[in-house]
């Protein structure tokens, strides 16, 4: 097959001591930042480009892929942590590693996240080295109706995300969106709920959001609460075992397909896939209470799609020159830097300079995987620094990290008055992943949308009469449908339990 | 005060209707754009109305229903309210100073008080880790990876 020889001859110059280091570079580097909360990989690799340019394409491009995934494999570890997701798509993460972290399996919650991103990471890698010119002319089949139908689907797991209370849920999911709407409107750019507020004109990013609702109110219950160490107890398990391996090793295949494939639709990004699959995994697991208590292959699932989809996400970029995301902008723009023009061109003149960059991506998964799996021990530790000094050095880290985003006070200011929300939301039982969901989708959504308003020349019927689109929305319906119906058996089993008690 | 779940959806429910209703008459002071029958106003204006009804609902069903008027929400005692004051006043001065003073500054004395303070360690103990943040968050943020931040005094480091 042409692909295996014209790999093996990517291999063959990826192994070169120059383009390793290259590798390892970037990995360190984006895994550091996708730890660090606030920072994400689109500063990063905008941050390097200056330095980038002084090396030759190859190993520019090499490390700046490698900070990408790496950052999908660093978001996990404070997530599990200290319940802040490093990065959006770390949320999920976050909502179930926690827990386990607090039951003293923090250890094994990493390594399984090292585990199943780098094996799902791998699987998308494959994906984007045989399936790519195949499956990319689908995805260029996605105009705006599919992508609101995408978004649509996506805030419809609302539903489970909600916890035991699916009105108080859609109440925090019209917050979300609402706050999502302040600034200038996408396709008009009028300004609105701005109330002449220069800064609220620049919109709400949902970052200083996230950052505000998990790591500042986490801050303020422990402080509250006195904490003295966030551990239940101090017996710590630094490794996974067999048997997580073993009951997780469904959700990371699984979830690796489910991101790759959704990688490959421009625009999706790990964030919108990671709530998916969270959302998937809760349906068919076998113990779907356990999920909100610390369910191991809730991780394993999340952290390996966002890896799987960051692979499925250069399979756009490398085919037509289409960046999925920000931190794929920047990337496209290194190559630009070069006087590269990904897409078809590129294939045809340089396909030396592409397939080097793919077999070194399989590599930087490994290195990813060496670096992540030996540090899980000494990140695991972290847990029992006690409060009053762990406490501190999160907040620093989170408010430098929402500052830098767009060097805004202002961000601040969110970020600790989200941190009063989250808090308050807490303690009045609603549910802050709906929030999250609706900010994350919000643009993307009434975008889409109007676009596709634009396009049918006012007609709603344009999301039912094309394929890909009416397809989305019958998932839709049945998610919402079944996901009602699950609601409605485990509550009727509950009062069983709860007959059958007294 | 709002010592149930029951009272605190009350309260809830009605802030957020509140809320929506705010939201749907700034909407419909939205000027309109070029878009025609595409008013920029109507997103948000729908998401003020069902906020509002929603909110509403959520209010009404608790004031009936009376659901939840058994569970007690977990809020601190008097002591705890105070060191939640003081974790927020010590967020928001962080905040507050960090442009004229500096984010390294205010890094220092944030965490040497913090520690100091919710911890009860030996001041020198507060002075030390609150040295070496402030030296880990120069050369991470400052020095590796060439952010600009506010220095204020300091500003020669950058």
């Amino acid at each position: 097959m042409e692909a295996w020889s014209s790999l093996l001859g990517g291999f063959a110059a990826a192994i070169s001591p120059y383009n390793l280091m290259f590798a390892l570079i970037g990995s360190i580097a984006g895994t550091l930042v996708g730890v660090l909360p606030g920072l994400g990989p689109t500063a990063a690799i905008a941050m390097l480009l200056p330095l980038a340019s002084h090396l030759d394409p190859a190993p520019a491009i090499i490390m700046m892929a490698a900070i990408y995934y790496g950052a999908m494999y660093g978001g996990s570890t404070t997530s599990i942590l200290v319940n802040i997701p490093g990065e959006a798509s770390s949320v999920p993460t976050a909502m179930e590693g926690y827990q386990l972290n607090l039951q003293g399996r923090g250890g094994p919650a990493l390594g399984i996240s090292a585990i199943a991103s780098f094996v799902a990471g791998t699987m998308g890698v494959i994906g984007l080295t045989f399936f790519a010119p195949v499956l990319s002319r689908t995805a260029l089949a996605f105009g705006p109706p599919e992508y609101f139908a995408l978004t649509f689907l996506g805030l419809s797991l609302v539903v489970s995300l909600s916890g035991r209370d699916l009105a108080k849920g859609l109440l925090s999911a019209l917050v979300g969106l609402l706050t999502a709407v302040i600034g200038l409107d996408p396709l008009t750019g009028v300004a609105r709920l701005t109330f002449g507020s220069m800064e609220l004109m620049a919109g709400i990013d949902f970052v200083p959001i996230i950052m505000g609702l998990f790591a500042i109110s986490e801050i303020l219950v422990n402080a509250e609460k006195e904490t003295k160490c966030i551990l239940e107890s101090k017996r710590i398990e630094w490794l996974p075992t067999w048997q997580d391996i073993k009951d997780t090793w469904a959700a990371t295949i699984r979830s690796g397909v489910i991101g790759f494939l959704a990688g490959l639709i421009p625009g999706c990004s790990p964030a919108v896939t990671s709530f998916m699959v969270y959302d998937l995994e809760k349906r068919f697991s076998k113990h779907p209470e356990k999920f909100g208590h610390g369910a191991m292959d809730a991780v394993a699932a999340v952290e390996g799609s966002n890896n799987a989809t960051a692979s499925g996400g250069f399979v756009p970029l490398f085919a037509f020159g289409i960046p999925s995301g920000p931190a794929l902008a920047v990337l496209l723009g290194g190559f630009l830097m070069y006087g590269l023009q990904p897409g078809p061109r590129l294939m045809q003149e340089q396909p030396a300079l592409l397939w080097t960059i793919i077999a070194s991506m399989y590599i930087g998964n490994v290195m990813l995987l060496i670096l992540n799996l030996p540090l899980v021990g000494i990140w695991a530790r972290m847990a029992l620094i006690p409060f009053p000094i762990l406490g501190p050095v999160i907040a620093v880290f989170t408010l430098i990290g929402a500052y830098s985003l767009r060097h805004s006070f202002f961000d601040l200011w969110i970020c600790l008055l989200f941190g009063v929300v989250g808090y308050l939301m807490r303690k009045f039982e609603f549910p802050v992943a709906p929030m999250v969901l609706a900010t994350v989708l919000a643009k993307l959504m009434e975008t889409s949308f109007m676009q596709s308003l634009v396009m049918s020349k006012g007609s709603p019927l344009i999301f039912l009469t094309r394929p890909i689109s009416a397809a989305f929305i019958l998932l839709t319906l049945l998610s919402v449908a079944s996901g009602i119906w699950l609601r409605r058996q485990a509550k009727a089993k509950q009062v069983e339990l709860e007959e059958s008690d007294s | 005060m709002l010592k149930t779940q029951r009272s605190g959806d009350i309260a809830c429910g009605t802030f957020l209707a509140l809320l929506g209703l705010a939201a749907a008459w700034a909407s419909t002071h939205i000027d309109e754009g070029a878009g025609g029958h595409l008013h920029p106003r109507n997103f948000p204006l729908l998401l003020g109305v069902l906020l509002c009804i929603g909110g509403a609902g959520l209010a009404v069903h608790a004031l009936i229903a009376r659901a939840g008027a058994d569970k007690a929400i977990d809020w601190p005692d008097r002591r705890g309210w105070k060191f939640w004051g003081i974790a927020l006043v010590a967020l928001v001065l962080y905040v507050g100073l960090s442009n004229p003073l500096g984010f390294l500054i205010c890094t220092f004395f944030f965490v040497a008080g913090f520690i100091w303070y919710f911890g009860r360690y030996n001041p020198m103990v507060a002075v030390a880790w609150a040295l070496g943040v402030a030296a880990f968050v120069y050369v991470v943020f400052i020095w590796l990876l060439e952010l600009t931040l506010p220095m204020g005094p300091l500003a020669f480091l950058s």
